[in-house]
């Protein structure tokens, strides 16, 4: 695969039709394209990542090779550690593209307040972190939520394999903020439900993350309002 | 004719102005304390606002064609901010009210940044990145206040600036200085700097120390200026996006100081133009700190039904957040004027 940038995006995408049919987009998402369609035959979702015209070229070509090559190694990794996870098939970074298994199913901030959703997505963020993963866009709009009201993560573009209490504090304080933004008057007993489940599956550890979480949102405040105008 | 008076006073502006109830600044006075050397000393800009504050006063009202009996009510931007600067600005603005039987309203700094460009966009609900020397916020409106959907977990990019540009000997303020240095920079190409969104949130902090370090080693100040502002804007441009993604907001307005910096009104400019809503770019005058938006503020709070305070006991809050000021009272259908 000779060539970077658009021409060979076109290139590369003529070639690989056979192999992949893209019917219809799906969702158009801040920084890629989601495809629905099928490889081989089977459904598949195809997340493409656009280039930015806001941006530097070369920032633009890094940000969406790394973050391609990054985002199918967490995927494949997490998918192992038996995290729920869309099934990652075929991943081409030259291209910004990964090819997922196609998972049906509601976002959860549509339906954040059904009943032991948010203890369940809880225990999946345990278990991914337990795998040495932090998603970095842990947001209700990343999760979908299947018919048998099962929570799969989706969407590690932003994500890190990290340990560290400071990553993991960030991944459940981006939940905890997306709870409040979306439903303020129900977002602090969500987000019990939510460090509930987290605790059953990291145990100890947990105390640890929760409370750097709440630091973190100490600091931000702080630092805005220390410095001058 | 009903008008409203508003008076800026959080740091180094002190900013008086009037607005007509059908829309119109009719004054929009300031007097920007400029500090002889480094960042600002809260004593000195304090000392500052004592001095200038019946002048400013005066012209402003010289400047619309009014008198004391002509107003309604005042606005007084009690935080957040610098402490003695906030108690300049109160104590005006109390004074004032009491003697003249003025309508006092508690303005909150960062909504009166917010609301000036909104209305100045005539957009009635859009997405607001704010950006200013203390404050890196990305709003929306929801539920009756501004909710912050992103924003920095370490310093505000205007401090990231300003802070860049004391260490490499720039004086204060530092932004325009370095959106000057960046466009000579540009064709010496972007040099990798650290680049941190988590999720709709910006950290400055590492990029910070990383450009100072990059300068220091010899790199020219133009190229280190162009990756700081580039790498930074691109940072605030990508949150900006994926708020407006997830509040699904129909337009994008940029607001505060920071938004005086056109490489940042282009970027945010496409990022709406992929998405296609409009985008409105605060004009440099009413980006930065001022009377108006204080004033527009507590207009729309009169208009809105809110009880004005006591003058007896309103007092000045450093520290305040967009998300803690009610705005139920919001004015929809109204575009500003500049007279």
């Amino acid at each position: 695969m000779e060539g970077h940038g658009a021409e060979a995006e076109g290139e590369i995408k003529m070639a690989v039709l056979d192999f992949f049919v893209e019917e219809s987009l799906v969702a158009k998402g801040a920084e890629a394209e989601l495809w629905s369609g099928t490889m081989l035959g089977m459904p598949v979702v195809i997340k493409r990542r656009i280039s930015k015209a806001y941006r530097d070229p070369a920032l633009d070509f890094k940000l969406r090779v790394n973050r391609t090559f990054e985002e199918g190694r967490l995927i494949s990794k997490a998918y192992m550690a038996g995290v729920s996870v869309p099934a990652p098939l075929f991943i081409d970074p030259i291209n910004f593209m990964i090819v997922e298994d196609y998972v049906k199913g509601e976002l959860l901030r549509d339906v954040v307040e059904r009943k032991g959703l948010m203890h369940s997505v809880g225990v999946e963020v345990a278990k991914m972190h337990g795998a040495g993963i932090v998603h970095g866009d842990l947001t209700t709009s990343n999760v979908l939520i299947t018919s048998e009201d099962k929570p799969v993560i989706i969407d590690f573009g932003l994500g890190a394999f990290s340990n560290d209490v400071e990553d993991l504090g960030v991944d459940v304080l981006l939940m905890k903020k997306s709870l409040e933004a979306n439903v303020p008057a129900k977002a602090g007993a969500l987000y019990d439900e939510f460090m509930k489940g987290y605790r059953e599956v990291a145990g100890a550890a947990s105390e640890e993350v929760y409370k750097r979480a709440e630091e973190i949102e100490r600091r931000g405040r702080y630092f805005q309002e220390r410095a001058i105008d | 004719m009903r008008y409203w008076v508003g008076i800026e006073s959080t740091a180094h502006t002190f900013g008086v102005s009037i607005v007509s109830e059908e829309g119109t600044i009719l004054a929009d006075e300031r007097d920007v304390y400029v500090p002889p050397a480094g960042g600002l000393q809260p004593r000195e800009v304090a000392r500052h606002h004592t001095n200038v504050a019946p002048d400013v006063i005066k012209k402003a009202f010289t400047r619309a064609g009014i008198g004391p009996s002509d107003v309604t009510g005042i606005g007084i931007s009690y935080g957040p901010g610098l402490g003695p600067c906030l108690r300049v600005g109160v104590s005006v603005a109390r004074a004032l009210s009491s003697y003249y039987g003025w309508r006092l309203f508690g303005v909150n700094h960062t909504v009166g940044h917010v609301e000036i460009s909104r209305l100045l966009s005539g957009f009635s609900d859009p997405l607001a990145v704010y950006v200013s020397g203390g404050n890196t916020n990305i709003v929306a409106w929801k539920d009756g206040r501004y909710r912050i959907f992103g924003e920095t977990l370490d310093i505000a990019v205007g401090n990231l600036l300003d802070s860049f540009a004391r260490e490499v000997g720039l004086q204060h303020p530092g932004g325009p200085k370095i959106e000057k240095l960046a466009l000579e920079g540009e064709k010496l190409g972007l040099i990798e700097l650290p680049y941190s969104v988590k999720g709709q949130d910006v950290s400055f902090s590492g990029l910070l120390t990383a450009a100072i370090k990059v300068y220091k080693s010899g790199e020219k100040l133009e190229r280190v200026a162009y990756s700081l502002q580039e790498t930074a804007f691109a940072m605030l441009a990508e949150a900006a996006e994926r708020a407006l993604v997830h509040t699904r907001k129909d337009s994008v307005i940029s607001a505060g100081g920071v938004a005086a910096n056109s490489r940042l009104n282009q970027m945010l400019s496409l990022v709406a133009k992929d998405h296609g809503v409009p985008f409105f770019a605060t004009p440099i005058r009413m980006a930065g700190d001022n009377g108006a938006m204080i004033a527009a503020v507590a207009m729309e709070m009169d208009m809105g039904g809110v009880s004005p305070e006591d003058p007896s006991k309103l007092l000045p809050t450093p520290k305040l957040r967009m998300s803690d000021t009610e705005v139920y009272w919001r004015v929809t259908g109204l575009k500003l004027k500049v007279k």
